[in-house]
């Protein structure tokens, strides 16, 4: 009978159950400017240089375009774009961070441009403050909660919010296209 | 019903009744998994839909009645019983049973589907116990559902005073042959010598194998008024459906038959192999026996043959997801030629050349193969159609008949897949609104029968599907009116015919008045002429009023590997399907002519609209004064594509941008170049639409 | 007697002796086909059957034919069937002894 349940639950809560256990969750930190955000270290897939970006054209400015993953076709987000940062210039430093996310069911690779990538961080449950209501550098609809621990101080990122369609194809231009040659 | 379609159900039922026994199985360890019951009722429910359709409507009965209570299950009114499970295994091993004789009921399935529903009815008690149980059309199967044939051995002897009574057994052998397929052999041995034969006296005996739909007793019926006098012995063969691969020896043929002995065959059977030589050899039995027997050896094997063709079709099941991995893997690797022949031509390396040569031949030869195998015949999908005709025609009241050509035309089968809803929805249109009721017909001087032509063909790299009725076809002074109503139309000045006819393409032209029951459902011909562009294909619609219309789809292939030009704009690499591309002309950015609607470009005698691609990609991209035009073909009319330069023809490997980008406009997919950076494909009628320099027609 | 005459007619043409076969050949042209068959066996020529006006034909007939064809080659001397009607073919394929008539072996 207990079998059944854990199967009817669906893979996230799964997984928060597991966690919930242990407690214990780790992030991958980056940074954007000088703001240090994480996103679970489990949805990571891979952290990978910048190459070179297709454009997508009608897409989001903040949707830099697409690049080749190993034969797969993956969108790379501009986060700080999508923050109102401004946008990210490439530096040596800078990198695309490769996370998995579910969107409508659907498992799909995201890239997520960053500075830097940070750290690795082990986290109790119980040291994840709520994300202040307003202030904050990021809308706190993209944000689970804050973690503030002596010097480690960053935001924990709504990777469920952030990467869905709606946020995903939000400013989408749908206008016509001039056919003047200038 | 067709036997196409009868396979295709078999192949799914097959299919599905593996998922079911799984399904049941899991069921047992994890009773209250709800993931698992909707399994069980989704799969139940297209046996049921297929089976209806397919003509197994005993079969689809009894699937109804299962999935009402599984219904129940899945609503959380019952839960899971052991016995529930137990049912349902049994529904499982009784529903091959009906697939296996093509719904025909037999008295033991007949057994089986009481017992089953029986005890199925205790979990639907809003029916109660009094319930009779099965609905299933039990009295008719014989006559109208049965696909059984049958067959018999008939051996007639006839008393040799039989032409006496006026018979000739001639008559009797033609009733014979309008009950089924008849092989008849005469035995003329006793034929005696001309100057000794008596004219009036029968010396000959038949041996008939039948095979045939029809009962013994409709066979014994035939020899009613010779029975008495005649030697008349009916018998089935191959009673029971096995389908072991030998059926019977030819020796236990004649063995079983009486006309040799258990003694002389194992005789015979030591001396050679070939057992009709020897038997024929030995002169024990007269050759037309041997040759009666070995009909009936043959046609056993013919027919045993054709089951298990309908069965297995002599395929193997390969999941489309390995099929689509198969088809990645190939992308990849003609990915990575490209790149070993971009290395060979940059090193100008001649022997690196060569071996990437080389590898471009298998690399093809592998490609063509991997696409074989995602092609099928579109003759499935055409017979699914005529059964839609013949039954909506008669509810209408019309006389229809659809003829199609070319069922064994290839296509892909992602193409195929997504097919079908189109021309459900178009050979709908012609079923209702083209073909008339017969008395108009007859009144226009008409068959009262109309026709619905399906024809698939190729054509020059691209398949052709036509669908075409001889209707009344359609009236462009109504079509122009609605298209005025409707706001559909660019000022009052009528175009021709065949421009005002394009407009029932238009989003929201579909007209209440036009809705009908069968053809609603609000779909119009835009959300067609949609789906049809997506399949990268193109639709063109034919109508002469009074005497019908004709649509044509222009399909390609496969959707997983096009013919593309390469081109760049602005920094980018762009992909033009080469299938829309007319010609490629070399200008400049000062001898484009300028027009209220934008630059225009003169080619020989005509002036072409230009759309600049740079302008679509974005970013201020900059328009170079050297730039190339790609002359492309969309819908009959022709653009020019400003783009920067032409880098060349490839064969590219298309791939999806993933479903949150997929619905971009102006883009259809993505490929990877030699060097690994991604190029997006264009799809040409949607950036023509953005571009709104449409010449509205 | 005209319509029995009209249905088997025994004619001699250069040699061979062709036995024309009209319309309605059943029972009550038996006696009659007998006899022309046995003159034209006789008789010591090839022997031709011309089938091709036939409509209908019973057991009887083809008891003869056969009877004849054997006497034929145990005299050997040729015998044929053609032109044969469409009509006939199909009644001796009815009949089971198309594939018997036709196939010289069997003689």
């Amino acid at each position: 009978m207990s079998e059944t349940n854990v199967e009817l639950i669906d893979k996230t809560s799964v997984e928060e159950s597991e966690e919930l256990e242990e407690s214990i969750v780790q992030y991958l930190t980056f940074c954007l400017q000088m703001h240090v955000v994480g996103v679970r270290l489990k949805s990571v897939k891979e952290v990978m240089g910048v190459k070179s970006i297709t454009t997508l054209p009608r897409t989001p400015k903040f949707v830099r375009g697409v690049i080749n993953l190993r034969g797969q076709i993956v969108p790379v987000i501009d986060l700080k774009l999508k923050f109102g940062m401004g946008i990210t210039d490439f530096t040596v430093d800078s990198c695309i961070i490769i996370v998995e996310v579910q969107i409508n069911d659907e498992a799909m690779i995201i890239g997520a441009l960053a500075d830097s990538v940070k750290d690795v961080i082990e986290l109790q449950e119980e040291n994840i403050d709520p994300a202040p209501k307003m202030g904050a550098a990021i809308d706190s609809k993209f944000i689970v909660g804050m973690s503030m621990q002596e010097n480690d101080f960053f935001t924990i990122l709504n990777t469920q919010v952030l990467f869905s369609i709606d946020e995903l194809m939000e400013g989408a231009d749908s206008g016509t296209v001039s056919a003047s040659v200038t | 019903m067709s036997l196409d379609l009868q396979a295709i159900f078999i192949e799914e039922a097959t299919y599905l009744l593996e998922d079911l026994e799984e399904a049941f199985l899991e069921l047992e360890s994890a009773p209250d998994d709800m993931e698992l019951v909707a399994r069980i009722f989704r799969a139940m429910h297209t046996i049921k839909g297929s089976g209806s359709m397919c003509s197994f409507p005993n079969l689809s009965a009894f699937t109804h009645e299962f999935e009402t209570a599984f219904d129940r299950v899945r609503n959380g009114d019952i839960k899971i019983t052991k016995e529930l499970i137990e049912i349902g295994l049994d529904s499982h091993g009784f529903i091959g049973r009906m697939v296996k004789t093509l719904d025909h009921v037999n008295p033991s399935l007949r057994e089986e589907s009481k017992n089953i529903l029986s005890r199925l009815h205790k979990y639907s008690p809003k029916e109660g116990a009094d319930n009779p149980g099965i609905e299933l059309d039990l009295s008719a199967p014989d006559e109208v559902v049965s696909l059984d044939w049958a067959h018999y051995r008939i051996r007639f002897t006839p008393n040799p005073g039989i032409f006496k009574y006026a018979i000739d057994p001639i008559t009797i052998f033609k009733s014979l042959a309008e009950l089924g397929e008849v092989c008849n052999v005469a035995y003329i041995k006793d034929i005696p010598d001309l100057f000794e034969i008596n004219e009036f006296a029968c010396y000959m005996s038949w041996e008939i194998i039948i095979s045939t739909q029809d009962s013994r007793d409709k066979l014994v019926e035939l020899f009613e008024f010779v029975e008495d006098d005649c030697e008349v012995n009916v018998e089935m063969i191959n009673q029971e459906n096995d389908f072991d691969d030998d059926y019977k020896r030819l020796g236990d043929i004649l063995l079983e038959r009486g006309d040799l002995t258990k003694e002389q065959v194992s005789q015979l059977f030591e001396k050679k192999p070939l057992v009709g030589e020897i038997i024929e050899e030995s002169g024990l039995v007269p050759k037309e026996k041997i040759d009666s027997a070995l009909l009936e050896q043959e046609l056993v094997r013919s027919d045993r043959e054709q089951k298990k063709q309908i069965v297995t079709n002599d395929s193997i099941r390969v999941s489309s997801a390995r099929l689509e991995m198969q088809m990645d893997l190939v992308g990849e690797l003609v990915i990575s030629l490209a790149s070993l022949h971009q290395l060979a031509v940059d090193r100008g390396d001649v022997k690196l050349n060569a071996i990437s040569e080389d590898l471009e031949h298998l690399v093809t030869s592998i490609r063509d193969n991997v696409l074989g195998i995602r092609m099928l015949p579109i003759g499935g999908t055409f017979s699914k159609f005529r059964r839609l005709v013949r039954d909506l025609s008669s509810e209408q009241g019309k006389q229809i008949e659809m003829v199609t050509y070319g069922a064994e035309t290839e296509l892909d089968k992602t193409v195929i897949d997504q097919l079908s809803d189109p021309l459900v929805h178009l050979i709908r249109n012609s079923l209702d609104h083209g073909i008339e009721l017969p008395e108009e017909r007859a009144a226009n001087g008409k068959t009262e029968k109309g026709f619905i032509t399906l024809t698939a063909k190729h054509s020059q790299g691209h398949v052709l599907i036509e669908i075409k009725d001889d209707g009344k076809g359609i009236d462009p002074d109504i079509i122009w009116k609605k298209s005025q109503e409707k706001s559909l139309t660019n000022g009052d000045e009528r175009p021709s015919d065949k421009e005002i006819l394009q407009y029932i393409f238009a989003p929201g032209f579909s007209t209440a008045e036009a809705i009908t029951n069968i053809s609603g459902r609000g779909v119009g011909m835009d959300v067609v002429k949609r789906s049809i562009e997506s399949l990268r294909g193109s639709i063109i619609l034919e109508s002469v009023l009074g005497e019908g219309t004709t649509i044509t789809l222009q399909l390609p292939l496969t959707l997983a590997i096009i013919e593309g030009l390469l081109v760049e704009v602005g920094n980018e690499s762009l992909v033009i399907p080469l299938a829309m591309v007319v010609e490629c002309v070399e200008t400049k950015k000062s001898q484009l002519e300028s027009s209220r609607k934008g630059q225009l470009i003169r080619v020989r005698n005509s002036l072409i609209p230009c759309l600049p691609l740079q302008n679509w990609l974005g970013n201020q991209t900059h328009i170079p004064e050297n730039i190339q035009i790609i002359i492309v073909n969309i819908d009959d009319e022709q653009y020019g594509l400003i783009v920067n330069d032409v880098i060349g023809q490839q064969q590219i490997v298309i791939k999806s941008l993933g479903s949150i980008y997929q619905s971009i406009e102006g883009v259809s997919g993505a490929t990877i170049l030699g060097d690994g950076a991604v190029a997006l494909i264009l799809d040409l009628p949607q950036i023509v639409k953005l571009f709104q320099v449409t010449e509205q027609v | 007697m005209s319509q029995l005459d009209n249905a088997c007619k025994l004619v001699d043409s250069n040699g061979v002796s062709i036995l024309t076969l009209k319309g309605k050949v059943k029972i009550t042209e038996a006696t009659c086909l007998k006899e022309l068959l046995i003159e034209a066996v006789n008789e010591g020529n090839p022997i031709r059957v011309d089938m091709s006006e036939l409509e209908d034909i019973d057991i009887t007939m083809i008891q003869l034919l056969f009877s004849a064809r054997n006497k034929a080659a145990t005299f050997d001397l040729e015998f044929n069937i053609f032109p044969i009607s469409v009509q006939t073919k199909e009644l001796l394929r009815t009949s089971g002894v198309l594939y018997e008539l036709f196939n010289p072996n069997n003689v």
